[in-house]
């Protein structure tokens, strides 16, 4: 029998802060967010995962399922500090598939998925 | 085209207010009002001036609008007593009702039926500030979703408009549109009510109130 895959949405989003943090904090920062608002059942049914995280650009893209895009959206919008440094993260794209985002916001496969 | 609207910014200076425009224009917003005056921030947004008025009796506030209704654009008032509430929900002069933001001063202070019932069809606009859900422990979170559902719920019965704004005082603090809507699911808000809370709401006060300061002489 034919198992169609687990529908995800794709957010490009940006991190506002005056420091330069790294990809774990924002992923604990993220992680902290929606155990907060949602808890551990949420954290199950949102299954976020960070894809990438540019330091220097401070952009990057989380990967959420299909029909929780709402609810990661308000946990990254909760989300006002990273590693005790005052912060916002904002959302500038979101798509249903990686390579579409990436195409959309002019954005190159990072290298060390091409090599 | 649906225009988004943030009607409460509060910088602190002049140059955070045209700081805050700029960014509310990259945000995608089409109108700002905010309570300190903003230098031309370009065409893609337009501001309007709004004064949050915090009165704990009701001569303070009638004082207070006195003075201001005609300067602001938008008036809002923070209701910090009942009695301030009362007759902020039956005066004409004022557009927005806002509760304290601080949980403990909310336990005495909340949208009640009395008041609603006075604000009922005047077109007076009960807020939802997004600051209020950003950044707090769990438990302070907890209680204030618990006390704007209480109020959302009566402001519901008694068909009374609701605004979402961001109430950012920095503009960290500042989300995007969707980003505030997503943040209005905490509130058990309709996608589809969330999105007028923050457009056609407060764009038709904006329009309303406009309307209204051209006639006066």
């Amino acid at each position: 029998m034919p198992v169609r895959g687990i529908r995800r949405r794709y957010l490009l989003f940006n991190v506002s802060t005056g420091s330069a943090p790294e990809e774990k904090a924002i992923w604990e920062a993220l992680r902290d967010s929606i155990l907060t608002l949602y808890g551990a059942k949420g954290l199950s049914l949102i299954d976020p995962n960070l894809i990438e995280y540019n330091e220097e650009t401070k952009n990057g893209i989380v990967r959420c399922t299909h029909d929780t895009e709402r609810f990661l959206r308000a946990s990254l919008a909760s989300i006002v500090n990273v590693s005790g440094t005052p912060a916002a993260i904002r959302v500038q794209r979101t798509s249903g598939t990686i390579k579409a985002l990436r195409k959309k916001a002019g954005i190159e496969k990072p290298k060390k998925e091409t090599e | 085209m649906r225009h988004y609207v943030d009607l409460h910014l509060k910088p602190s200076t002049p140059e955070q207010a045209k700081e805050m425009a700029l960014l509310a224009s990259q945000l995608g917003y089409k109108h700002i009002a905010s309570t300190k005056p903003t230098a031309d921030p370009g065409e893609r947004i337009t501001t309007a001036t709004r004064i949050d008025i915090d009165a704990k009796r009701s001569r303070e506030l009638l004082e207070a609008l006195k003075r201001s209704r005609r300067r602001y654009d938008v008036v809002a008032v923070r209701c910090l007593s009942k009695e301030v509430a009362r007759q902020a929900a039956k005066d004409d002069r004022i557009d927005i009702l806002l509760f304290p933001d601080d949980p403990t001063q909310r336990k005495q202070n909340w949208l009640d039926h009395h008041e609603a019932g006075l604000i009922d069809g005047t077109g007076r606009a009960y807020e939802v500030n997004a600051s209020d859900l950003l950044a707090t422990s769990p438990t302070r979170l907890s209680k204030v979703i618990t006390q704007i559902k209480r109020d959302l719920a009566v402001a519901s019965r008694h068909d009374i408009p609701v605004v979402l704004s961001s109430g950012a005082s920095t503009p960290l603090a500042m989300r995007e549109p969707k980003a505030l809507t997503a943040l209005a699911t905490l509130l058990d808000i309709d996608e589809d009510y969330a999105v007028e809370m923050l457009s056609t709401i407060p764009e038709a006060i904006l329009e309303r109130n406009h309307a209204k300061l051209k006639e006066e002489p």
